[in-house]
């Protein structure tokens, strides 16, 4: 049966932007809405793993999961997996700048750009989301910036952007340590300046408003757009930390796209992915969270080094994305000799809510990150959490994934044994009731196994990604 | 300036003039031994100490009352003063016949500034660019008297005398950075692991085997007398330049297979646990410092290791880089991080001059030795203490009130 | 401990759940707290012990004394450690433990008589690092800027810091490298004089093969025509007769394809017969080449991705994954390597879990990091291996081997316990 109908078409869910709802836009390439996903063994994330399990995907959703004879199977769906495979619900990458064109942003302050428009759809990187298992990818700007891009969530599968969207709009990145050019005082400096402009912009909004000038200039904004509600009447300035008296005399769809998503920030109505690429930059962080009222949807992207602010982290109770490496490696200063600390373990034991990530070039995927974090230390179900469900609570779609449960969408990844042994292999990815990859297609894994040039591609193996499509495009013209 | 008051100090001083006896009582004189005469009496006559004792001095004759401590003058066991770039010879390697003596000038500054500091004996020493840099001196830093005049063979295995590059236009070679990073213009940059140099060796064991087999061509010849062949006949000690403990191992494997004695100068980490032994079995002394206010702890932990173990220390000046009146501060750093006061003091002064080979006329307060010594308002390691006169072989050759004229 | 004034070092590791271990230096105190009975005598009680012997004991244990392994089976007595299983020490060819530039003697392009006895830096951290990492002996080699680089040594990673305490065998390999490394930084006489031997050094691919190959020429001619040739260039010809004669094994860096096929072509040239291959990253391209000449290999940690990156050449060479595999079904003699990292997925028993990744099997994953070593440098009688007789070399594991989610909790060398695995008081 051909899905028919298709509510949150792109479009649409581009409207519903700041909202923060539970909309999911749906992948739009499904062909069927049943799949029967059979394994040897579920590991639910959720409860103990089922031996001999089945799960039933109708509409992109878990409609069943349980053992193979409790599991009411639909006659006419078709059958993915089978006893020989370990299903597991699809990795959650909880931040990366990987699959975009550019990562960063020249323009220090550029909150009013999306992220969207810098994707490339068929970027290796989620290719190779796919061939790890990773099904649920966090797309945010790069870290050499002041204010980034507004991110999106993404599935990584289809060929456009449209296509791939979980969550348009989603959060805004910010750094603290210092983009190209600045130091860690101009840095801060430009932070504090982005929502001192953001104040004196408002307040200035609500003087012309109360002096009745201005209208000329916000009636040129309202030409050829149909404004309701909020965006029509205006509302009271919301948040926690600072206020402009009067704001709802202005009609939201008066306020400036360039400063729009700054107050969504300040109100609390948007996650901040704030990097931090060392420890001093934490509390500069969480100083200027609090300062503008949005530590409460503050989401650190912490250095390997940033271990040794891990109190002040979980004073503030927000949690991070451990971006550097598990390990950090540095000589003592006094004794010359080389330490390492096992940043999770110091994590958990501050009481911070961490999540993994591979956004380091040399790190590899999610599945090694969590397989080497128990290898020193942490305890398994910790390790798979921080690769599931708390990212998925980070990105709050703790209803959508982050486990396999009845009613969250029905991502599930095949492994041929244990997810987190050396020798397993993703042997099918299932996104939202689709197979989207098959071990068996996957002309390019059979590359990084024997290094056979796929069929068609032209330039070497050991080439960038990128420079092998920009060939194909020469190729062709 | 400092040259020339102290040329009026001499002249005018009530006491010191050459061929006169006479004594000073102090409230406190230190010996070699570390011991302590209260209300000592120091008797110099022509330049030389001719009696020690307690008590009562002679009514015959002119006499210095001093209330404070005298204390031999101090030696430094390494310092380029008055050589500064005539102590850096780029053109060779191997350059163990250079000798030192040749290289000062003895009414440099320099020196002025090192009596006000209370040395009164330095080691001049070629500037460790060379794996061989030529034979150091004992040199007085009041008129250019020398003590002697082939002291030690200056060797180095610090990575300084590896492959260096000489200063040369840049249209040659292009330029390589400290970093090792070509700032050579056209093509590509090319960044290099460690440094490039354009002399041999350019490597540890380049220098291990080249030196090595001039020692071995020198030591076969009995009746040498170059400095080569007497340093591996054991005549001649040598001064080893070594830094980091792979470099300290290294040199004193080599001072051990060639039966060499001496000094090593360096050895940061000396109180390594797996160093320490090579070095105590080597019998080598070793020159330490200067010391800097933020050195690591762990460097200044080697004198202390070092004097537990039995290891003869003597302290470098390394000026003109160094200011004089830092050689006391290195010193004292070294007594706050757990080395013996006393022992400090000896390193400062009669080991010192065992290091240096002098031992026979200075460093210490003793009957014949040279008239040398230091008044300090207090103890010298107490960093308040003030040095308020020196005087070099019996004369006065820096005074604090005549300086503060 | 039989010697508290050991410098041996108890190597810790934070990864225990405690925070006071949190910032403990991987070197912590001397070994004096340690409840070893004064005989040095240990018992690893394994679930399994994996002896790269042949042999897999369920529920074994391994018997150390006097700093040998004195008996492999069931039972023994005395400090007993129990561990989930046991492998020998690692043998790593590759741990680049150096003293960079200054390994290397750069007045000639080929050092034969250099020693890298004479240049070594056993005071480096990164000899603890390679320990804790489970590495117990190491081929140290000096750096790539030579042709011929000099004489290698094979040594233990930990014991007292001297050469005596420490070497296995001195001068044990040649070490060479073709491609651009031993020629980045040469340059063209331009302006003004040649002041410096860089000039007269090759600066391209071929002129490296070129010295390489005219220095054995020569040694051959010397000796066949009886030349007379001064002292210096003797003691040269005589190492490379030595290689040819195949006393001496050379280990050759190649890490792209033409390299790989150049130093095979040389080894067929001259006759070498023990030549080893190092940070082969393209040796799986010469499949036919490999099993003809009969090259041992090592190869470099495996990257994410596959792709090696050359600064040299300004290029990017690609090892698959599949490699260690492959050339073991070729029937080539294949070790692994760490290269001695501090990321600790290039660590070298994290190797040995990607080339299973890749298809190869355990037990020959296994001896890629322990006995297929030890035989290229002729040191398997000593160490690579769970045999009675050979060294205490042992690591400890909490869990299946090479799998990223066990971790290395214990490494014994020479008997000594210099990582212990039991929890911190």
């Amino acid at each position: 049966m051909k899905r028919t109908l298709n509510l949150t078409v792109p479009l649409l869910a581009a409207f519903t932007l700041a909202s923060a709802g539970a909309t999911i836009a749906s992948a739009g390439s499904a062909t069927d809405d049943k799949l029967v996903v059979e394994a040897g063994k579920i590991i639910t994330q959720a409860g103990d793993p089922i031996e001999d399990g089945v799960i039933v995907i109708e509409n992109g959703r878990i409609v069943a999961i349980g053992k193979a004879d409790d599991v009411e199977k639909p006659w006419d769906a078709p059958v993915v997996g089978g006893p020989d495979f370990v299903a597991f619900p699809g990795f959650v990458e909880a931040h990366t700048s990987n699959g975009l064109d550019r990562a960063n942003e020249n323009l220090d302050v550029a909150p009013f750009l999306d992220i969207k428009d810098s994707i490339d759809p068929v970027a290796f990187y989620f290719e190779d989301c796919l061939r790890y298992g990773v099904t649920t990818v966090n797309v945010q700007h790069g870290a050499n910036c002041v204010i980034g891009a507004q991110g999106m969530i993404v599935r990584p599968t289809g060929m456009t952007v449209d296509a791939m969207t979980v969550r348009p709009s989603f959060g805004l990145k910010m750094s603290t340590g210092p983009k190209q050019g600045k130091s860690r005082a101009t840095q801060m400096q430009a932070l504090r300046d982005a929502f001192n402009e953001l104040r004196m912009y408002l307040a200035e909004l609500v003087e012309e408003e109360r002096d009745e000038r201005g209208h000329a200039e916000r009636e040129a904004l309202f030409q050829g757009r149909e404004l309701e509600g909020e965006e029509a009447e205006g509302r009271e300035m919301g948040g926690t930390a600072w206020k402009v008296d009067g704001l709802e005399l202005i009609p939201r769809g008066a306020i400036d796209e360039k400063q729009a998503p700054l107050l969504d920030i300040v109100e609390g109505k948007r996650t901040c992915f704030v990097q931090c690429a060392g420890a001093v930059d934490v509390p500069h962080a969480l100083e200027l969270a609090r300062q503008n009222g949005f530590l409460a949807r503050t989401v650190l992207v912490i250095s390997t080094d940033c271990w040794r602010a891990a109190d002040r982290i979980a004073e503030a109770g927000v949690p991070v994305i451990l971006e550097g490496g598990l390990v950090d490696v540095r000589r003592n200063p006094v004794t010359g000799e080389e330490e390492e600390t096992f940043v999770p373990e110091v994590l958990a034991a501050a009481g911070v809510r961490f999540a993994l990530s591979s956004e380091n070039p040399a790190q590899r995927s999610l599945w090694y990150q969590a397989a080497m974090a128990v290898g020193h230390g942490l305890a398994r179900d910790a390790a798979l959490d921080a690769v599931t469900r708390v990212p998925a609570e980070i990105l709050g779609l703790a209803h959508e994934v982050g486990s396999l449960e009845v009613g969250k969408l029905g991502n599930v990844v095949l492994f041929s044994g244990d997810p987190l042994s050396v020798t397993s292999w993703v042997e099918h990815v299932v996104v939202e009731g689709d197979e989207v990859y098959s071990r068996a297609d996957d002309v390019r894994n059979k590359q990084l196994l024997d290094g056979t040039q796929p069929q068609g591609t032209t330039g070497g193996v050991a080439e960038q990604p990128g420079d092998a499509s920009k060939s194909d495009e020469e190729e062709g013209k | 300036m400092f040259a020339f008051l102290s040329w009026v100090a001499l002249a005018a001083s009530p006491v010191g003039l050459d061929g006169d006896a006479f004594q000073i009582k102090a409230k406190e004189v230190v010996l070699a031994d570390g011991s302590r005469i209260a209300d000592g009496v120091v008797v110099v006559t022509d330049g030389k100490i001719t009696r020690v004792g307690a008590g009562d001095a002679d009514p015959n004759l002119p006499t210095l009352e001093h209330d404070g401590v005298l204390t031999a003058g101090l030696i430094a066991c390494q310092t380029r003063s008055g050589g500064a770039s005539e102590t850096v010879d780029v053109t060779r390697p191997f350059l163990s016949d250079a000798r030192l003596v040749y290289a000062f000038d003895p009414s440099h500054s320099d020196f002025d500034k090192a009596l006000a500091a209370g040395i009164t004996s330095v080691v001049l020493t070629p500037a460790d660019i060379n794996v061989a840099g030529g034979v150091t001196a004992v040199v007085k830093t009041a008129g250019g008297a020398i003590v002697a005049r082939e002291a030690h063979l200056a060797l180095s295995f610090s990575a300084q005398a590896l492959g260096y590059s000489a200063p040369r236009p840049r249209f040659i070679f292009g330029s390589v950075d400290a970093n090792g990073t070509s700032m050579d213009e056209g093509g590509p940059e090319v960044t290099y692991v460690g440094r490039r140099g354009t002399r041999a060796p350019t490597s540890y064991g380049g220098a291990v085997r080249a030196l090595g087999a001039r020692f071995e061509e020198a030591g076969a010849d009995a009746n040498s007398e170059r400095p080569l062949a007497r340093a591996a006949h054991g005549d001649l000690p040598v001064f080893f330049e070594a830094w980091s403990r792979n470099e300290v191992a290294r040199a004193v494997g080599f001072a051990q297979k060639h039966a060499l004695q001496g000094a090593l100068r360096g050895a940061t980490l000396a109180s390594d646990p797996g160093l320490l032994p090579q070095i105590v079995a080597s019998g080598l002394a070793v020159v330490v410092g200067p010391f800097r206010t933020g050195h690591a702890r762990r460097s200044l932990d080697a004198v202390r290791a070092l004097q537990d173990a039995g290891v003869k220390v003597g302290f470098a000046l390394d000026a003109p880089e160094n200011d004089p009146q830092a050689f006391r501060l290195s010193a004292a750093m070294a007594v706050g991080s757990g080395a013996d006061r006393t022992a400090v003091l000896q390193s400062l002064t009669n080991v010192a001059a065992e290091i240096a080979g002098v031992d026979a006329r200075v460093g210490s307060i003793e009957r014949g030795k040279d008239a040398d010594f230091v008044l300090w308002s207090g103890d010298p390691l107490n960093l308040t203490s003030r040095v308020e006169a020196v005087y070099v072989d019996g004369a006065l050759a820096w005074s604090a009130d005549r300086s503060a004229d | 401990m039989k010697n508290p004034d050991s410098p041996m070092m108890n190597l810790t590791k934070t990864r225990r759940p405690s925070l006071a271990l949190l910032a403990l230096a991987v070197a912590a105190a001397p070994t004096t707290a340690m409840a070893n009975d004064d005989d040095g005598r240990w018992v690893i009680s394994a679930d399994a012990v994996y002896t790269a012997a042949g042999d897999v004991l369920e529920g074994g244990t391994v018997v150390v004394a006097d700093g040998k392994i004195v008996a492999v089976g069931p039972g023994g007595s005395g400090n007993v450690l129990e561990v989930a299983a046991v492998t020998p020490g690692f043998v790593d060819l590759a741990v680049r433990i150096d003293t960079d530039a200054y390994s290397v003697e750069q007045s000639t392009e080929a050092s034969f008589t250099s020693s890298i006895d004479d240049s070594l830096d056993l005071f480096s951290y990164r000899w603890k690092r390679a320990l804790a990492s489970g590495v117990t002996t190491a081929l140290a080699t000096p750096s790539d800027m030579n042709v011929i680089g000099g004489l290698c040594t094979v040594l233990k990673t930990g014991g007292a810091p001297t050469l005596e305490a420490r070497t296995l065998v001195s001068g044990a390999a040649l070490r060479a490298c073709l491609g651009p490394q031993p020629s980045a930084g040469n340059q063209a006489p331009r302006l003004g004089p040649a002041a410096t031997f860089y000039y007269r050094r090759p600066t391209t691919r071929m002129g490296v093969e070129w010295v390489f190959r005219k220095s054995f020429y020569d040694a051959i001619n010397a000796k066949r025509f009886g030349l007379d040739v001064a002292s210096e260039d003797a003691a040269q010809n005589a190492v490379a007769l030595r290689v040819i004669d195949g006393e001496l094994p050379i280990i050759v860096k190649t890490q792209a394809t033409q390299d790989v096929r150049t130093a095979i072509y040389l080894k067929e040239e001259f006759g070498i017969p023990r030549m080893i291959l190092d940070d082969a990253v393209e040796a799986w391209k010469e499949p036919e080449l490999l099993r003809r000449s009969g090259v041992a290999v090592v190869l470099p940690p495996a990257p994410k991705d596959g792709r090696v990156r050359d600064d040299y050449a300004n290029d990017n060479y690609f090892l698959a994954l599949e490699s260690a595999a492959t050339l073991k079904e070729l029937g080539v003699l294949v070790a692994l390597s760490g290269h001695g990292s501090s990321d600790p997925e290039s660590r070298i028993a994290n190797q040995a879990g990607f080339a299973m990744r890749g298809g190869m099997s355990f037990e020959d994953a296994l001896a890629a990091v322990t006995i297929n070593p030890a035989k290229m440098m002729g040191v398997d009688d000593r160490v690579g291996s769970i045999e009675v007789g050979k060294d205490a070399d042992l690591v400890l594991w909490n869990g299946t081997p090479f799998e990223p989610t066990s971790a290395i909790i214990g490494v014994l060398l020479n008997g000594e316990l210099v990582v212990d695995p039991r929890p911190a008081e």
